[in-house]
């Protein structure tokens, strides 16, 4: 019985579930039931976020318990941050309903925070030029191909492009408008086979890794 | 942004320029205990802002009101939700799989009706539909590249029939034009990050007052 709760009934509710969401789109249209299990989806997602957080901290603690070299004083930093930006954000959110009510979460939120997230996410601008060195080599056709294309659409985009010769951003119009479609569009048709056959099979439970099984267990 | 005047500004804007030195400091030198700092700010931060927008204020927007209307069953999704957490004990983790499978099940229906319109249906009309009547040779030109071209490069992903003759001349062709796609969204994908790399040299700019903010 404990076989059959841990494993069949858990792949009949995402059979259950996936037909349901079937039946809304092809023949109903907007369902109460489908709107509701789509909202407690939504909640169950929210509340899982703070899984990933619990999972972190939990590590950075033993860090701290550990004094692991090196580690542990940005460990004790991390808990500090977080605690101090969690407590202004709580009671920004319990006075006033809105956390950026309160001036510290605020002040964090508009400052530090923006400006790492920018500076982490733009961060990849220093590798980008060894990755197009290594990709824009022409050693075959395929590499000429995307050589020759890649290098159309940055002198298009960047002015100095039009300066050098007036038909390059003419050229790189064609690559970004005609030229890329048939092989983006090739993705989204392959991938939308690839999304349904493995839908599929999560329907009829053969796919089971997101469940945390392993082959053979 | 103008430049701040209050005092809570001008800290936070020089503090904001420190940071990202400090993270920059790893790709222009190497990892040193200054980047680790301003990377644990980081990760401090986000968890924290992330754990007030979505965990507690979404999930208390959320189930708040439908609990005041008397849906006492919206409990069930937060008792779904702490599920998730038994994921951390081994001895209960299968407990788990419950919140996990509402979660597959409605992600795979969504995913899947989702993709079968614009995806498949419209991106074949897409391709099928020839220009409108009067229309130039370069329109036809255009037309008959993104036709074949979209077939040869589907033709690629079939791996059930051998590549060899007139499918191995068809397969060929679709890698070309996938290359050319490739290519395409690559130089794009340099542009943009290049773009967001220029916008922080241009911060570091304005905050010490050689560029206007």
């Amino acid at each position: 019985m404990a076989e059959v709760l841990r494993r069949e009934v858990v792949y009949l509710i995402t059979a259950i579930i996936t037909i349901l969401m079937f039946i809304e789109f092809f023949f109903i249209g907007t369902w109460n039931v489908a709107e509701e299990l789509r909202t407690w989806a939504t909640i169950i997602a929210n509340i899982s976020i703070a899984l990933g957080a619990v999972r972190l901290l939990s590590e950075h603690a033993k860090n701290i318990q550990r004094r692991r070299a090196g580690v542990w004083p940005f460990s004790i930093w991390l808990w500090i941050i977080f605690l101090v930006t969690l407590l202004s954000g709580l009671a920004g959110y319990v006075i006033k309903q809105d956390a950026m009510t309160n001036p510290l979460y605020n002040w964090l939120f508009t400052w530090p925070y923006t400006s790492l997230g920018q500076t982490l996410y733009a961060i990849t601008g220093f590798y980008i030029f060894s990755a197009a060195y290594r990709a824009f080599r022409a050693r075959n056709i395929d590499a000429a191909l995307l050589l020759i294309a890649g290098c159309f659409v940055i002198l298009t985009n960047a002015p100095i492009g039009g300066v050098i010769w007036s038909g390059i951003p003419v050229i790189g119009r064609w690559f970004l408008d005609y030229g890329q479609v048939p092989g983006m569009r090739c993705f989204l048709i392959v991938a939308a086979f690839g999304m349904l056959a493995y839908g599929f099979r999560a329907l009829l439970g053969r796919e089971r890794g997101f469940y945390g099984e392993v082959a053979g267990e | 942004m103008p430049y701040p005047t209050d005092p809570a500004g001008i800290a936070g804007l020089w503090i904001s320029w420190l940071l990202m030195l400090m993270i920059y400091s790893y790709p222009l030198y190497k990892e040193n205990p200054v980047y680790r700092f301003a990377e644990h700010t980081y990760i401090g931060l986000m968890l924290a802002i992330m754990l007030i927008t979505t965990t507690i204020t979404t999930t208390i927007r959320m189930v708040g009101p439908p609990l005041m209307q008397g849906k006492v069953w919206y409990v069930i999704p937060v008792i779904l939700g702490f599920m998730m957490f038994f994921l951390l004990t081994p001895r209960y983790r299968w407990l788990s799989r419950y919140p996990i499978a509402i979660l597959v099940g409605a992600g795979f229906g969504l995913g899947m009706r989702g993709v079968l319109i614009p995806n498949i249906t419209k991106q074949v009309i897409s391709t099928i539909t020839p220009p409108a009547v009067g229309a130039g040779a370069v329109d036809w030109w255009n037309y008959i590249y993104i036709a074949i071209g979209t077939i040869c490069a589907v033709m690629y992903f079939v791996l059930t029939w051998e590549h060899r003759g007139a499918m191995g001349y068809a397969t060929r062709l679709g890698r070309w034009i996938i290359m050319i796609g490739l290519g395409a969204y690559f130089g794009n994908t340099v542009l943009f990050r290049m773009a967001m790399l220029s916008g922080r040299a241009q911060f570091f700019l304005q905050v010490l007052r050689i560029a206007p903010m």
